[in-house]
């Protein structure tokens, strides 16, 4: 198989680095974006060569990638994978002004100002843009809304796109997946030990990637819970009500 | 006397519920960008308004004090919204943020706040103008379509969340509204009396709001165009692709 050039956000944690090993193991070209420092990696995949430091929560997130793009002589991207991600868990009234503005920044703004800076290297490759979601996004999540809601926006982003049809969009649903977020946003540990691995999901996520659908959602449960979450609202809200 | 904040009042929708909420009663609090259209709606209603460009995380900040200085919040109605309309990489950068900025981050921002400062009243309704594109899609305006899909996914979380506080939410996906922000971001309008005035819209709101529904998609048009767009996407998305984005 050819050598792609593939660009990872959120890549030292969680599915992000797993599917940044999977791709390295097939020997492809990595661009990998995180927030940590490079001598924090303790890893052969984060090189100077592969690792860009940039913190994606802040406005000019996009520019430091490009600079990255043009140090490293990069100018056309077969696959830009957005994977970074954070959240929130508690009560509404009580999310500080901090984590909506980071929530939204990560989760949202961030692929939108990636997306906006990278669309002439996937034109020039004929890559593909794929923006990691949620199945949240098709559930109301009163301990998580503005992660739900941050979701929700990059699905409906993503759609948009692929209808104006100016680039290969594709995204990509995983469901509750073991990583550090649970940890970070204080979510019980007992429920989250359950989840499937990084490894696991991100798996599938290069499965998902290599074929054509539009939106993808990983796992068969995970598939048909979005699936009620989105048509059957009524009788979704009720559940979740009562529990 | 009941209290209304309403975002984005001085024009529009906005100004369409200031009327009709003034008109049940209501004491109306206006928030907007323009001095002068605030003036106007002033004059008429006697309404107080703050002056604040939703975009500017700033002025929200100097914003909410006065809000919760103010008397406690019966209705409150996230209505100001901008639109940037054009293929995605056509766009400037800044001007996808200003969406965002106003249509998504501010009304969370305003809400957690005022429920943090504990200024919604009992028994009192959030009121979210999302848009029919929720179901349509619209390509031409991604990123509008975006933050308007994802405002009713946090309506949607918000109204399970403050159910317990007796507190009300309702999303509303106007279709094809009479404003003036319509026309500066549509095509073509040749058949503008097509769209529904916006008092219109206004009173369909304010029905909703007294029958306490969560959900509500105003005129039976729009309602059909909602239901095809829900169950057979492809269909709806063609016909969007030909009447918005191949005619910009």
């Amino acid at each position: 198989m050819q050598k792609k050039t593939i660009l990872i956000t959120g890549a030292t944690d969680g599915i992000g680095r797993a599917l940044a090993k999977i791709y390295w193991t097939r020997g492809d070209r990595l661009i990998l974006v995180g927030r940590r420092t490079l001598d924090t990696l303790n890893n052969p995949l984060y090189t100077k060569n592969t690792y860009c430091r940039a913190d994606l929560s802040q406005d000019k997130c996009a520019d430091r990638v490009c600079a990255f793009l043009n140090a490293q002589k990069i100018d056309a991207i077969d696959l830009a994978i957005q994977n970074a991600g954070t959240g929130y868990f508690g009560p509404i009234a009580e999310q500080s002004v901090e984590s909506i503005r980071e929530i939204t920044a990560v989760n949202l703004m961030a692929p939108l100002r990636l997306t906006h800076a990278l669309i002439p290297y996937l034109k020039k490759a004929n890559g593909k843009l794929v923006l990691i979601g949620s199945i949240t996004h098709a559930f109301p999540c009163p301990d998580y809304a503005v992660y739900a809601a941050s979701k929700e926006a990059l699905n409906t982003l993503g759609r948009n796109l692929k209808i104006e049809n100016d680039i290969n969009v594709q995204i990509i649903h995983p469901g509750a997946t073991r990583t550090g977020l649970h940890r970070k946003i204080g979510m019980d540990n007992e429920k989250t030990k359950k989840f499937p691995s990084a490894e696991k999901v991100a798996q599938k996520i290069t499965q998902a990637i290599d074929g054509r659908r539009l939106v993808a959602t990983i796992g068969w449960g995970n598939t048909w819970a979005r699936f009620l979450g989105r048509y059957c609202e009524g009788i979704v809200n009720a559940m979740v009500r009562t529990t | 006397m009941k209290h209304a904040v309403i975002t984005g009042a001085a024009h529009g929708i906005g100004k369409a519920l200031a009327h009709r909420f003034a008109q049940a009663g209501y004491a109306i609090t206006g928030v907007d960008m323009d001095t002068a259209g605030a003036a106007r709606v002033e004059r008429e209603l006697d309404a107080r308004f703050v002056i604040a460009d939703l975009r500017s995380e700033a002025d929200i900040a100097r914003v909410l004090p006065k809000l919760i200085q103010g008397k406690p919040i019966d209705i409150l109605i996230h209505n100001a919204g901008i639109n940037a309309v054009g293929r995605f990489p056509d766009i400037s950068i800044e001007n996808h943020e200003h969406v965002i900025a106003v249509n998504f981050y501010a009304p969370m921002l305003l809400t957690a706040a005022l429920l943090k400062a504990d200024r919604i009243a009992k028994g009192a309704s959030i009121v979210f103008i999302s848009s029919l594109s929720h179901y349509t899609s619209y390509p031409g305006a991604a990123t509008y379509a975006a933050t308007k899909s994802g405002l009713a996914s946090y309506a949607r979380s918000l109204s399970i969340a403050l159910a317990p506080q007796n507190i009300h939410v309702m999303t509303v996906f106007p279709g094809p509204t009479r404003t003036a922000h319509a026309r500066r971001h549509s095509p073509q309008n040749t058949r503008e009396e097509k769209r529904m005035p916006p008092e219109k819209l206004a009173h369909h709101i304010f029905r909703g709001v007294q029958k306490k529904k969560h959900l509500i998609v105003p005129g039976a048009t729009n309602r059909m165009f909602a239901l095809l767009g829900k169950w057979c996407p492809p269909l709806m998305e063609y016909a969007m692709r030909k009447v918005i984005l191949e005619k910009l």
